[in-house]
């Protein structure tokens, strides 16, 4: 499916440098996020047209938020690329992604679905407030696992929430109950996500070489920092701000052996939030008619792909 | 696996499951979420059995669960309604002032235990589970358990405040004010108490003049305007220490709805808010000094709430975010201003005792 062309109006030819950005950005991408949308949009069966939109939306915004996130956190490197900021200037790159930001509101109106309007517009809202606010909180070697959660919940999650519910909101399926539990589940992969990511900082279930150590260097604590160093002394956080290499953290930690139980520890705690989810989706199995049951065995392995980052997932 | 269940509202089974008394052997504790959303037609607990709950031991949970340091919002203003007419000598009935001190304190903890129960019923314990008590969050107790002895420790604040009532009719004037701003803040469980603007007034009331004044009258004396000021000064204290709580959680509660003062101000504002509010406070304080207190006093109070102000000015001007360490920086040392600015008025108090013993 080709998400790029919802409308003939996306993507003008006449601007080059666009095209051009847009398909350097998105030539790397999993587009794990569109893949969901057309999961439920199979067993849901949607129309062709809004599951086009819908795929075409959740990767639009997603990578408007790469844009302007790189940017923002002076990346240089996105999907083992130059980031768009630097190959194509940093107007250039803001303007790309207010640009698709600005498609996906005119697509969606134009799909005439208000609440599905509305609803994109508050998550895209939670999104850029999650990543000010994330933003105030580089260089604080003491914020707090639950801090960082209200941040990742806004930042991270809301994309997994939307994933889940616009589906039913594009066929009409209002349910109070099986929104809020939606909303619980996309919370639950979103700080799932968010954690397993955060771990390949530390080179945990690092099996796309990801490089090490970038949050900490930028002098951002993520949420495995933010775990591991609960409780240091003033002189470890201290040493927490000199760390350079992964033996040098080992050894704010205590030693190699520490750092591998305190990732276990990291897990058991995660574990619970995988259970949490595998119940919330017991609930919305509820939800579903016999003909949508074919949902659940996919998303019940979701965790072990978002989480335990298994390719088989 | 964990033992997960999740209710609807409408369930017959929902309520006996929020107030814990669904089974003698498991607790049902609410699993905290990130969605702020209290109105939620569904809560999931996690069931756990009564012997696989961590209790501290009996004594400090029962301090946490009756919020002890809640009380010295009311210890305060009686320690110094006390020590006042005692210097006086203005002490007529001291039974009955006993009685009555004893009867708020009884009353604090009955609202402290209300708030928790309903904070609990409305889903905000899960908004916020970091605070209250957290002793029914964490299982120690139910929450019809904390209804209970909601219930029990009003009868005791009544049955102790009656002498006062019966005796002098300027205090049953007054117990009719808080038990009105008591009914209005607690018989809805749709939002807590400490969530709504008004509250903040009347908190002030409570805990300051309403609270000063009528323990005054139950001593047998008059009213008088020095008692009004003590009463200001700690009702100020009190929503001082409100104001603070609610910059703390000026997110969620943003994000919630929850209207109050510092949701209404915003961040930038509301620091401002916490700043004049302090210095306020201060000049209540100083105020306070000038009118009553020995000229040496004046000075050492002074030069104290100088030096409390530096620290806690400093840590307002730094903090920039409602999350990270600055904000957490900033609450421990307002409440620090704030122990500090009591035990130093505690101590002077005491100073006058032994000078005028």
């Amino acid at each position: 499916m080709d998400i790029k062309i919802y409308d003939p109006k996306d993507f003008p030819a006449y601007l080059p440098k666009l095209n051009l950005l847009y398909d350097d950005l998105f030539s790397g991408g999993k587009g794990f996020r569109s893949k969901l949308i057309q999961l439920f949009a199979h067993h849901l069966s949607m129309p062709e047209k809004a599951e086009n939109l819908l795929s075409q939306t959740i990767e639009f915004i997603h990578n408007a938020s790469l844009l302007h996130d790189d940017l923002v956190d002076r990346s240089h490197l996105r999907r083992g690329k130059t980031s768009a900021w630097l190959r194509f200037t940093p107007e250039y790159a803001v303007l790309a992604g207010d640009y698709l930001l600005a498609r996906v509101m005119v697509n969606l109106s134009g799909f005439g679905n208000i609440r599905l309007v509305h609803y994109t517009a508050e998550i895209i809202s939670d999104l850029l407030e999650g990543e000010w606010l994330q933003d105030s909180l580089v260089g604080d070697f003491n914020v707090e696992l639950s801090q960082l959660d209200r941040v990742h919940n806004l930042k991270t999650a809301s994309l997994f929430k939307w994933c889940l519910r616009s589906p039913f909101i594009a066929i009409d399926r209002y349910e109070t109950e099986l929104h809020t539990t939606l909303e619980e589940m996309g919370t639950l992969l979103g700080q799932l996500f968010q954690r397993s990511d955060d771990l390949l900082d530390y080179n945990i279930r690092n099996f796309e070489g990801k490089a090490v150590l970038g949050d900490l260097k930028s002098g951002y604590l993520n949420s495995f920092a933010a775990f591991a160093s609960r409780g240091f002394s003033s002189e470890q956080k201290i040493n927490l701000r000199q760390v350079q290499t992964l033996p040098d953290f080992y050894s704010v930690l205590g030693s190699e052996k520490r750092f591998h139980e305190v990732v276990q520890e990291f897990d058991e705690r995660n574990v619970f939030l995988i259970q949490l989810y595998q119940h919330h989706l017991k609930t919305f199995s509820q939800s579903l008619t016999e003909s949508e049951q074919g949902l659940i065995p996919k998303l019940e392995s979701l965790t072990d792909l978002l989480y335990w980052r298994k390719k088989s997932g | 696996m964990s033992n997960l269940i999740t209710l609807s509202k409408k369930d017959p089974r929902f309520f006996s499951y929020l107030n814990g008394n669904f089974s003698k052997t498991d607790r049902a504790i609410p699993v905290e979420s990130l969605n702020v959303n209290t109105e939620a037609e569904q809560v999931t607990f996690q069931i756990v059995p009564l012997n696989e709950i961590y209790r501290p031991m009996r004594g400090l949970y029962w301090l946490r669960l009756l919020k002890v340091r809640n009380l010295v919002l009311v210890a305060f203003p009686v320690f110094l309604t006390l020590v006042k007419n005692w210097i006086d000598g203005t002490l007529h009935d001291p039974r009955t002032f006993v009685l009555g001190a004893v009867g708020a304190f009884f009353l604090m903890t009955a609202v402290n235990l209300r708030n928790d129960y309903l904070d609990h019923l409305s889903g905000l314990d899960r908004v916020h589970p970091q605070s209250g008590s957290q002793a029914i969050q964490k299982g120690w107790v139910t929450a019809a358990q904390v209804q209970r002895w909601s219930y029990f420790y009003l009868i005791l604040g009544v049955v102790f405040g009656l002498p006062a009532l019966v005796l002098y009719r300027e205090v049953l004037i007054l117990v009719g004010v808080f038990t009105l701003l008591g009914i209005l803040g607690l018989t809805s469980y749709k939002i807590g108490l400490k969530y709504r603007r008004w509250s903040e007034l009347t908190i002030f009331l409570l805990l300051g003049p309403l609270l000063t004044v009528g323990l005054q009258y139950s001593m047998g004396y008059h009213f008088d305007l020095e008692v009004l000021w003590i009463g200001a000064i700690t009702g100020w204290m009190s929503v001082f220490y409100l104001h603070l709580k609610n910059f703390e959680q000026l997110m969620v509660n943003e994000q919630a709805q929850f209207r109050n003062t510092m949701t209404w101000l915003g961040f930038e504002k509301g620091k401002t808010l916490l700043f004049i509010w302090w210095l306020i406070l201060a000049g209540l304080v100083m105020g306070y000094h000038f009118e009553y207190a020995a000229g040496y006093w004046r000075w050492v109070v002074f030069f104290s709430l100088l030096a409390a102000t530096v620290p806690f000015g400093a840590a307002l001007s730094l903090v920039n975010s409602p999350l990270g360490s600055k904000m957490t920086k900033l609450m421990h040392t307002g409440k620090m201003a704030l122990y500090f600015v009591m035990m130093l008025i505690m101590i002077e108090t005491l100073w006058y005792l032994w000078i005028f013993q």
